[in-house]
Protein backbone atom coordinates (compact mmCIF):
# COMPACT_ATOMS: atom_id res chain seq x y z
CA UNK A 1 0.00 0.00 0.00
CA UNK A 2 1.37 3.69 -1.10
CA UNK A 3 1.97 5.16 2.25
CA UNK A 4 2.47 9.01 0.61
CA UNK A 5 0.38 12.03 2.02
CA UNK A 6 -2.28 13.36 -0.46
CA UNK A 7 0.01 16.22 -0.75
CA UNK A 8 3.30 14.83 -1.59
CA UNK A 9 1.15 12.60 -3.81
CA UNK A 10 -0.15 15.21 -5.71
CA UNK A 11 3.39 16.38 -5.82
CA UNK A 12 4.43 13.75 -7.36
CA UNK A 13 2.16 13.47 -9.66
CA UNK A 14 2.38 16.71 -10.87
CA UNK A 15 6.50 16.37 -11.30
CA UNK A 16 5.40 13.50 -13.70
CA UNK A 17 3.38 15.48 -15.35
CA UNK A 18 5.58 18.21 -16.04
CA UNK A 19 7.88 15.83 -17.28
CA UNK A 20 5.36 14.27 -19.93
CA UNK A 21 4.17 17.77 -21.33
CA UNK A 22 8.25 18.45 -21.32
CA UNK A 23 8.76 15.13 -23.57
CA UNK A 24 10.63 13.07 -21.31
CA UNK A 25 10.46 9.59 -22.15
CA UNK A 26 10.95 8.09 -18.67
CA UNK A 27 7.95 10.26 -17.03
CA UNK A 28 5.26 8.44 -18.62
CA UNK A 29 6.81 5.04 -16.94
CA UNK A 30 7.25 6.94 -13.74
CA UNK A 31 3.58 8.03 -13.46
CA UNK A 32 2.54 3.82 -14.65
CA UNK A 33 4.87 2.31 -12.10
CA UNK A 34 3.67 5.12 -9.08
CA UNK A 35 -0.12 5.44 -10.33
CA UNK A 36 -1.31 2.31 -12.18
CA UNK A 37 -1.97 0.34 -8.86
CA UNK A 38 -4.12 3.02 -7.57
CA UNK A 39 -6.18 3.98 -11.33
CA UNK A 40 -6.43 0.24 -11.52
CA UNK A 41 -8.11 0.41 -7.73
CA UNK A 42 -10.31 3.00 -8.95
CA UNK A 43 -10.72 1.82 -12.19
CA UNK A 44 -11.56 -2.18 -10.42
CA UNK A 45 -14.66 0.25 -8.34
CA UNK A 46 -16.57 1.32 -11.21
CA UNK A 47 -16.05 -1.84 -13.95
CA UNK A 48 -15.49 -4.53 -11.61
CA UNK A 49 -13.27 -6.79 -13.78
CA UNK A 50 -9.63 -6.73 -13.98
CA UNK A 51 -9.29 -6.56 -17.46
CA UNK A 52 -12.10 -3.56 -17.94
CA UNK A 53 -10.11 -1.77 -15.47
CA UNK A 54 -6.75 -2.36 -17.56
CA UNK A 55 -8.00 -1.26 -20.56
CA UNK A 56 -9.49 1.94 -18.99
CA UNK A 57 -6.11 2.69 -17.58
CA UNK A 58 -4.86 1.74 -20.79
CA UNK A 59 -7.20 4.04 -22.57
CA UNK A 60 -6.54 6.95 -20.38
CA UNK A 61 -2.86 7.03 -20.48
CA UNK A 62 -2.87 7.08 -24.65
CA UNK A 63 -4.90 9.65 -24.21
CA UNK A 64 -3.11 11.71 -22.35
CA UNK A 65 0.05 11.10 -24.50
CA UNK A 66 -2.30 12.61 -27.42
CA UNK A 67 -2.46 15.84 -25.35
CA UNK A 68 0.84 15.39 -22.89
CA UNK A 69 0.10 19.34 -21.85
CA UNK A 70 -2.98 19.30 -20.23
CA UNK A 71 -2.25 16.99 -17.41
CA UNK A 72 0.54 19.69 -16.49
CA UNK A 73 -1.93 22.86 -17.51
CA UNK A 74 -4.66 21.48 -14.70
CA UNK A 75 -4.75 22.72 -11.25
CA UNK A 76 -5.11 19.19 -10.01
CA UNK A 77 -3.04 16.41 -11.88
CA UNK A 78 -4.51 13.63 -9.67
CA UNK A 79 -7.91 14.24 -9.69
CA UNK A 80 -7.94 15.01 -13.42
CA UNK A 81 -5.85 11.85 -13.64
CA UNK A 82 -9.08 9.77 -12.01
CA UNK A 83 -11.51 11.87 -14.03
CA UNK A 84 -10.05 10.88 -17.29
CA UNK A 85 -10.12 6.71 -16.26
CA UNK A 86 -13.74 7.54 -15.02
CA UNK A 87 -14.70 8.69 -18.13
CA UNK A 88 -13.03 5.49 -20.22
CA UNK A 89 -14.43 3.19 -17.74
CA UNK A 90 -17.78 4.41 -18.36
CA UNK A 91 -17.04 4.07 -22.00
CA UNK A 92 -16.69 0.64 -21.18
CA UNK A 93 -19.39 0.39 -19.28
CA UNK A 94 -21.40 1.85 -21.85
CA UNK A 95 -20.38 -0.52 -24.76
CA UNK A 96 -20.47 -3.56 -22.51
CA UNK A 97 -22.57 -5.59 -19.87
CA UNK A 98 -21.72 -4.66 -16.56
CA UNK A 99 -20.79 -7.96 -15.04
CA UNK A 100 -20.23 -8.82 -11.49
CA UNK A 101 -16.98 -10.04 -10.60
CA UNK A 102 -14.47 -10.46 -8.02
CA UNK A 103 -12.05 -8.12 -7.55
CA UNK A 104 -8.76 -9.18 -6.89
CA UNK A 105 -7.84 -11.79 -4.26
CA UNK A 106 -6.06 -10.49 -1.54
CA UNK A 107 -3.26 -13.45 -1.78
CA UNK A 108 0.30 -12.57 -0.20
CA UNK A 109 -1.29 -9.29 0.86
CA UNK A 110 -0.78 -9.69 4.50
CA UNK A 111 2.11 -10.93 6.34
CA UNK A 112 2.78 -11.97 9.94
CA UNK A 113 1.34 -13.62 12.82
CA UNK A 114 -2.49 -12.65 12.49
CA UNK A 115 -2.00 -12.59 8.69
CA UNK A 116 -5.07 -14.42 7.90
CA UNK A 117 -7.63 -12.86 10.83
CA UNK A 118 -6.06 -9.48 8.60
CA UNK A 119 -6.77 -11.42 5.08
CA UNK A 120 -10.49 -12.10 6.26
CA UNK A 121 -11.28 -8.59 7.42
CA UNK A 122 -9.76 -6.95 4.31
CA UNK A 123 -11.69 -9.60 2.01
CA UNK A 124 -15.16 -8.61 4.53
CA UNK A 125 -14.57 -5.11 3.59
CA UNK A 126 -13.82 -5.48 0.04
CA UNK A 127 -17.07 -7.60 -0.10
CA UNK A 128 -18.71 -5.02 1.40
CA UNK A 129 -17.64 -2.02 -0.52
CA UNK A 130 -18.81 -4.75 -4.17
CA UNK A 131 -22.18 -4.62 -2.76
CA UNK A 132 -22.72 -1.00 -2.59
CA UNK A 133 -23.68 0.94 -5.62
CA UNK A 134 -20.54 1.70 -7.84
CA UNK A 135 -20.98 5.49 -7.33
CA UNK A 136 -21.31 5.07 -3.31
CA UNK A 137 -18.09 3.06 -3.64
CA UNK A 138 -16.44 4.97 -5.93
CA UNK A 139 -16.36 7.91 -3.56
CA UNK A 140 -15.50 5.85 -0.25
CA UNK A 141 -12.71 4.43 -2.30
CA UNK A 142 -11.41 8.62 -3.04
CA UNK A 143 -12.26 9.84 0.21
CA UNK A 144 -10.63 6.84 2.68
CA UNK A 145 -8.28 5.48 0.27
CA UNK A 146 -7.14 8.13 -1.89
CA UNK A 147 -7.56 10.66 0.94
CA UNK A 148 -9.40 13.05 -1.21
CA UNK A 149 -11.61 16.06 0.03
CA UNK A 150 -15.17 16.46 -1.10
CA UNK A 151 -14.43 18.88 -3.50
CA UNK A 152 -11.78 17.04 -5.04
CA UNK A 153 -14.33 14.12 -5.55
CA UNK A 154 -16.61 16.36 -7.05
CA UNK A 155 -14.30 17.21 -9.66
CA UNK A 156 -13.31 13.96 -10.07
CA UNK A 157 -17.09 12.62 -10.30
CA UNK A 158 -18.51 16.06 -11.48
CA UNK A 159 -21.28 15.96 -9.40
CA UNK A 160 -22.17 18.19 -6.93
CA UNK A 161 -20.03 18.69 -3.54
CA UNK A 162 -23.55 18.06 -1.62
CA UNK A 163 -24.12 14.66 -4.04
CA UNK A 164 -20.96 13.56 -3.24
CA UNK A 165 -21.15 14.17 0.77
CA UNK A 166 -24.59 12.50 0.99
CA UNK A 167 -23.38 9.59 -1.21
CA UNK A 168 -20.39 8.96 1.04
CA UNK A 169 -23.07 9.40 4.13
CA UNK A 170 -25.52 6.76 2.72
CA UNK A 171 -22.61 4.42 2.04
CA UNK A 172 -20.54 4.73 5.24
CA UNK A 173 -23.93 3.83 6.88
CA UNK A 174 -24.28 0.70 4.84
CA UNK A 175 -20.90 -0.29 5.76
CA UNK A 176 -21.46 0.51 9.18
CA UNK A 177 -24.35 -1.93 9.63
CA UNK A 178 -22.47 -4.41 6.90
CA UNK A 179 -19.42 -4.45 8.96
CA UNK A 180 -20.24 -4.47 12.30
CA UNK A 181 -19.62 -7.70 13.31
CA UNK A 182 -16.16 -7.91 12.01
CA UNK A 183 -15.82 -4.85 13.97
CA UNK A 184 -16.00 -6.17 16.84
CA UNK A 185 -14.13 -9.74 15.77
CA UNK A 186 -10.83 -7.68 15.08
CA UNK A 187 -11.31 -5.77 18.14
CA UNK A 188 -12.30 -2.20 16.14
CA UNK A 189 -15.11 -1.53 18.55
CA UNK A 190 -15.84 -2.77 22.11
CA UNK A 191 -19.37 -4.64 22.52
CA UNK B 1 -8.84 -0.23 20.03
CA UNK B 2 -11.92 1.97 19.38
CA UNK B 3 -14.48 2.31 22.57
CA UNK B 4 -18.00 2.65 22.45
CA UNK B 5 -17.62 6.17 22.59
CA UNK B 6 -16.56 6.78 19.46
CA UNK B 7 -18.78 7.54 16.52
CA UNK B 8 -19.71 4.31 14.79
CA UNK B 9 -18.83 5.93 11.29
CA UNK B 10 -15.02 6.92 12.50
CA UNK B 11 -15.19 2.72 12.95
CA UNK B 12 -16.50 2.09 10.01
CA UNK B 13 -13.86 4.28 8.12
CA UNK B 14 -11.01 3.20 10.08
CA UNK B 15 -11.97 -0.17 9.28
CA UNK B 16 -12.15 0.45 5.22
CA UNK B 17 -8.81 2.96 5.72
CA UNK B 18 -7.14 -0.40 7.62
CA UNK B 19 -8.32 -2.62 4.94
CA UNK B 20 -6.96 -0.69 2.07
CA UNK B 21 -5.30 -2.84 -0.94
CA UNK B 22 -3.44 -2.22 -4.32
CA UNK B 23 -4.04 -4.23 -7.28
CA UNK B 24 -0.33 -4.45 -8.50
CA UNK B 25 -0.42 -4.41 -12.64
CA UNK B 26 0.97 -7.17 -14.55
CA UNK B 27 3.97 -7.31 -16.43
CA UNK B 28 2.26 -7.79 -19.34
CA UNK B 29 -0.20 -5.23 -18.82
CA UNK B 30 2.80 -3.03 -17.84
CA UNK B 31 4.58 -3.63 -21.13
CA UNK B 32 0.94 -3.26 -23.23
CA UNK B 33 0.51 -0.10 -21.48
CA UNK B 34 3.98 1.31 -22.49
CA UNK B 35 4.37 -0.60 -26.18
CA UNK B 36 1.20 0.74 -26.65
CA UNK B 37 1.88 4.82 -25.53
CA UNK B 38 5.30 4.67 -27.35
CA UNK B 39 3.53 3.34 -30.76
CA UNK B 40 1.01 6.38 -30.53
CA UNK B 41 3.82 8.70 -29.09
CA UNK B 42 5.62 7.38 -32.71
CA UNK B 43 2.79 8.27 -34.72
CA UNK B 44 1.99 11.65 -33.60
CA UNK B 45 5.36 12.52 -34.17
CA UNK B 46 5.24 11.25 -37.60
CA UNK B 47 1.90 13.42 -38.28
CA UNK B 48 3.70 16.66 -36.97
CA UNK B 49 6.72 16.01 -39.18
CA UNK B 50 3.89 15.69 -42.12
CA UNK B 51 2.22 18.94 -40.77
CA UNK B 52 5.47 20.57 -40.71
CA UNK B 53 6.59 19.41 -44.11
CA UNK B 54 3.37 20.48 -45.39
CA UNK B 55 3.49 24.16 -44.05
CA UNK B 56 7.32 24.06 -45.77
CA UNK B 57 5.63 23.54 -48.88
CA UNK B 58 2.95 26.13 -49.03
CA UNK B 59 5.13 28.56 -47.75
CA UNK B 60 7.36 27.84 -50.41
CA UNK B 61 5.09 28.27 -52.50
CA UNK B 62 3.83 31.65 -51.76
CA UNK B 63 6.92 33.07 -51.26
CA UNK B 64 8.11 31.15 -55.00
CA UNK B 65 5.13 32.58 -56.68
CA UNK B 66 3.88 35.86 -54.99
CA UNK B 67 6.85 37.86 -56.03
CA UNK B 68 5.94 37.45 -59.81
CA UNK B 69 2.53 37.63 -59.44
CA UNK B 70 2.52 40.97 -57.60
CA UNK B 71 5.02 41.83 -60.08
CA UNK B 72 2.57 41.07 -63.08
CA UNK B 73 -0.25 42.94 -61.04
CA UNK B 74 1.79 45.88 -60.86
CA UNK B 75 2.52 46.39 -64.16
CA UNK B 76 -0.76 45.87 -65.10
CA UNK B 77 -0.41 43.04 -67.64
CA UNK B 78 -3.27 40.68 -67.71
CA UNK B 79 -1.97 36.99 -66.62
CA UNK B 80 -1.45 34.37 -69.45
CA UNK B 81 -4.41 32.63 -70.56
CA UNK B 82 -4.45 29.53 -72.31
CA UNK B 83 -6.55 29.31 -75.01
CA UNK B 84 -7.64 27.64 -78.29
CA UNK B 85 -8.17 30.43 -80.49
CA UNK B 86 -6.25 30.47 -83.53
CA UNK B 87 -4.62 33.80 -84.89
CA UNK B 88 -6.79 33.61 -88.13
CA UNK B 89 -9.99 33.00 -86.76
CA UNK B 90 -9.77 36.54 -84.54
CA UNK B 91 -11.93 39.65 -85.86
CA UNK B 92 -10.12 42.23 -87.84
CA UNK B 93 -10.07 46.06 -87.48
CA UNK B 94 -12.36 47.50 -90.13
CA UNK B 95 -11.38 51.30 -91.76
CA UNK B 96 -13.06 53.99 -89.88
CA UNK B 97 -16.53 54.72 -92.09
CA UNK B 98 -18.54 57.96 -92.31
CA UNK B 99 -21.65 55.73 -90.37
CA UNK B 100 -19.03 55.22 -87.78
CA UNK B 101 -18.25 59.25 -87.58
CA UNK B 102 -21.82 60.19 -87.04
CA UNK B 103 -22.72 57.01 -84.42
CA UNK B 104 -19.25 58.75 -82.53
CA UNK B 105 -20.83 61.64 -82.49
CA UNK B 106 -24.32 60.65 -81.14
CA UNK B 107 -22.38 58.56 -77.99
CA UNK B 108 -20.39 61.90 -77.68
CA UNK B 109 -23.53 63.99 -77.26
CA UNK B 110 -24.92 61.17 -74.93
CA UNK B 111 -22.03 61.67 -72.80
CA UNK B 112 -21.76 64.59 -72.57
CA UNK B 113 -25.80 65.04 -71.66
CA UNK B 114 -25.04 62.60 -68.96
CA UNK B 115 -22.35 64.84 -67.45
CA UNK B 116 -24.02 67.65 -67.42
CA UNK B 117 -27.00 65.85 -65.61
CA UNK B 118 -24.71 64.21 -63.23
CA UNK B 119 -23.16 68.17 -62.63
CA UNK B 120 -26.46 69.36 -61.62
CA UNK B 121 -27.63 66.66 -59.33
CA UNK B 122 -23.93 66.69 -57.94
CA UNK B 123 -24.70 70.50 -57.35
CA UNK B 124 -27.91 70.13 -55.75
CA UNK B 125 -26.37 67.48 -53.07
Amino acid sequence: MDESSPALWAEEIAGCASGIAKGDPSALERLFDRAAPRLLRYGLTLVRRREDAEDAVQAALVRLTRSPQTLDAVQFPWAYLLRMVRNEALRILARRRPVMALWDDLTGRTTGPNAIELAERDAEVQAALRRLPADQAEVVILKIWEGMTFQEIATVTGESLNTVASRYRYALTKLQSTLRRVAIEVGYVVE
Amino acid sequence: MWSSEQSDLEMTEALVRDAAWLPQPTTVFRNRVLTTVAQQQKQARWWERCQYAASLVIAASLLWFLPGMMQTLQEGRPTAVVTTERPDSVPTVKPWTLIDDYEWGLVQAALAKQSHSAGLIHGLL
